[in-house]
């Protein structure tokens, strides 16, 4: 891979609707769970830091390119070379 | 979704939204629960009248004939009901209300103080001073009526400032008059 | 990114610009909206200055309203604009004198966290402030969200900066 396609960390579509679906649950989860906590112990900085928790860990899970987000690669058609003479009369 | 860019901006956004849900909720809960009431006490030791001036930036004040009054109160409030997990800090005035002749409605705090936790919102003082200057739009007391009292204002972690008074804590004093102790 | 700028011809540009336009007067539509709700010329302020620690830091977002209905009170958070300064400042109001013939309010400010009253703070020789110079009285509070335009007063080459890569966006992202 090119220094620039190991930098975009390309993930297929299967993995991106992963992706997505993984870091909106965690993030509703972590919100709910951190509201739920912080209003029983009365304490809104537990709140928002187990959402900073839940925040650091989608990005862990969605962000570097798994190797499960890979699991259905993209079947690209493959490369047809043209005649370079036919394409020469044609013009 | 497709790199790593995307990725990094679409779960942001997401993050920020869930966030400023989770703030907003806090924030109706306690604009609708509000905070609740503080049982207050204020009674009033000592009232004097003394003559004096302030100056430079007290322009008016700059007269030796001003009067100020120097009140001692004592103080007993217990603010804890006040802290829920949306209280940022409490902060307690005393204030002195009346009304005179010219002016209607008159307000002065006369004592303030900043509470920021549950641990600090007993406050049992006695003999205290007032902070602040008691000194009326004339300049004058003239067995001047008053009414003693201490109010409270909530700033919240997020969402709408709220404040109340002790009702059951109000108390009456009368300023005597300025007796100069010497002729003109 | 370049393919794109090259796609762009009279009429891409046109309809680029109608749509910031649309954005830019919804948002100004919702910003009177919200004075008129409010009856405050500026609704929404930054805190500029850390003399109300700790109630509000330098960054924070406060909402202000100022309706007729309600007269302000001792204890109450008013922004106001003394004549002449061009800085809104956030203090609350430890005095409290109304005219009762002509209405008038002489109220007297002071920061939580500074030790001395306003007096210092107003034109000289002036004693009080009246209803004119009150902007708004505090409702709402957010914490830090105000901080972008702190750092973008603090630091204007950010304020070109961030302006030029909004612009170069807003041109070539065609939705």
């Amino acid at each position: 891979m090119s220094l620039a396609d190991y930098l975009e960390c390309n993930i297929d579509f299967e993995g991106q609707r992963l992706a997505e679906l993984i870091s909106q649950v965690i993030l509703t989860i972590s919100a709910i769970v951190g509201f739920l906590y912080g209003y029983v112990q009365q304490s809104l900085e537990a709140t928002i830091m187990i959402f900073g928790i839940g925040f650091a860990i989608t990005l862990l899970v969605t962000l570097p390119p798994w190797p499960f987000y890979n699991r259905n690669p993209v079947k690209w058609a493959s490369v047809q070379h043209e005649k370079v003479e036919d394409r020469a009369t044609s013009e | 979704m497709h790199n790593l860019q995307q990725r990094l901006s679409a779960t942001f956004s997401f993050a920020v939204s869930a966030l400023f849900t989770v703030l907003g909720v806090v924030a109706a809960i306690s604009w609708v629960t509000g905070y609740g009431t503080a049982a207050t006490k204020v009674n009033v030791r000592d009232i004097r009248v003394i003559q004096s001036r302030y100056g430079p930036d007290y322009f008016d004040y700059g007269r030796k004939t001003s009067e100020f009054g120097m009140l001692k109160f004592d103080i007993d409030a217990d603010l804890t009901p006040l802290f829920n997990w949306n209280t940022k800090q409490v902060f307690v005035t005393v204030v002195a209300e009346y009304e005179t002749k010219t002016h209607n409605k008159n307000q002065v705090v006369v004592w303030d103080k900043i509470i920021r936790d549950k641990d600090s919102a007993k406050i049992n003082l006695r003999k205290v001073s007032n902070k602040y200057a008691l000194i009326d739009f004339s300049q004058k007391w003239r067995n001047q009526v008053a009414n003693l009292s201490v109010h409270w204002d909530v700033t919240p972690h997020v969402g709408i400032l709220q404040n109340g008074r002790g009702d059951t804590s109000s108390v009456k004093f009368t300023f005597p008059k300025f007796e100069s102790s010497g002729g003109r | 990114m370049f393919e794109e700028l090259r796609r762009l011809n009279k009429r891409q540009v046109a309809l680029q610009v109608l749509n910031i336009l649309m954005v830019l007067t919804s948002a100004l539509m919702i910003w009177k909206g919200l004075a008129l709700a409010t009856n405050s010329e500026s609704p929404i302020v930054v805190v500029l200055s850390g003399s109300m620690e700790p109630a509000f830091h330098r960054g924070d977002l406060l909402l202000l309203a100022n309706p007729a209905s309600q007269p302000v009170q001792v204890g109450d958070i008013c922004v106001f604009q003394i004549p002449h300064r061009d800085i809104p400042i956030v203090h609350r109001v430890i005095k409290l004198h109304d005219e009762a013939k002509t209405g008038k309010q002489f109220l007297l400010t002071k920061g939580d966290n500074n030790n001395v009253d306003d007096r210092g703070l107003y034109n000289a020789r002036q004693m009080w402030i009246n209803k004119e110079h009150v902007v708004g009285r505090v409702r709402g509070f957010m914490p830090y969200v105000g901080m972008v335009t702190i750092l973008m007063n603090d630091y204007p080459q950010l304020k070109y900066v961030m302006l030029g890569v909004l612009g170069l966006f807003v041109l070539i992202h065609r939705e």
